[in-house]
């Protein structure tokens, strides 16, 4: 598994699902996390936050209103390994005024396959 | 309190290594066995295979135990099972999200 896509069509124009994915307290009521702050634009960067206080950073990386959304975010990361993260990216098509499909795609998960192939225990290969 | 998830970043660095991930998997097919066993089977000194032994140890990934004079290892899967289910759960993670924004999308 290198990236997961998802797509959904909104019952809402492209510039209101736009302002949900961009303004901190609207993002806050559907990501699954408090999104304290998001700085959008290029480079811009932003805090989300789990219940229990840990935080994962997100780095915007593209945006191109009201059409395309990038960023890049962390694992909420204790142990103080944050690798690459992952890149996220938000696709919106409008369908008329009043619809829009939107098209998520999560991309730079490592890729595990569990190659036990009989051999006792678990043995892995990671590919990038 | 921290969950799996929270360690996956360290599983991950853990076995970027490409030789790290060798005495990872020989672990998982010979354990318990001792870095000198294991340096015998790989072409890199028994410094370095400890090494890498103690990077996997501190992700979590193996445990060590005392043998006479040496320290025997083993591998200890559970992290790793984390962070395979941890990446298996991000497409349904994506899946709640869009059904809570719809769902934001109506009310507003």
């Amino acid at each position: 598994m290198e990236r997961v896509e998802r797509q959904i069509v909104l019952d809402a124009p492209a510039d209101d699902v736009w302002a949900a994915l961009t303004e901190p307290r609207r993002l806050s009521a559907w990501i699954g996390a408090q999104v304290v702050a998001l700085d959008v634009r290029a480079g811009g960067r932003g805090t989300a936050r789990r219940a229990d206080g840990a935080e994962r950073r997100i780095r915007i990386e593209d945006v191109e209103p009201p059409r395309r959304l990038a960023f890049r975010w962390w694992p909420y990361e204790l142990d103080g390994h944050p690798g690459p993260g992952t890149r996220v990216e938000f696709v919106l098509d409008a369908i008329g005024p009043a619809q829009t499909r939107l098209t998520v795609t999560e991309s730079g998960l490592p890729r595990f396959v569990d190659a036990t192939g009989g051999e006792p225990g678990v043995v892995v290969e990671m590919r990038a | 309190m921290s969950r799996p998830a929270d360690r996956v970043g360290g599983v991950f660095a853990a076995l970027s290594d490409p030789t790290r991930r060798e005495v990872f998997r020989r672990l998982s097919a010979a354990g318990p066995v001792t870095a000198t066993e294991l340096a015998a089977k790989l072409p890199v000194t028994r410094q370095a295979v400890a090494k890498h032994l103690d990077a996997l140890a501190e992700a979590g990934l193996v445990s060590a135990e005392r043998a006479g004079r040496e320290k025997r290892y083993r591998v200890t899967p559970a992290p790793l099972e984390a962070a395979m289910s941890w990446m298996a759960s991000v497409g349904a993670e994506w899946d709640e999200r869009l059904d809570a924004l719809r769902r934001h999308l109506r009310r507003s």
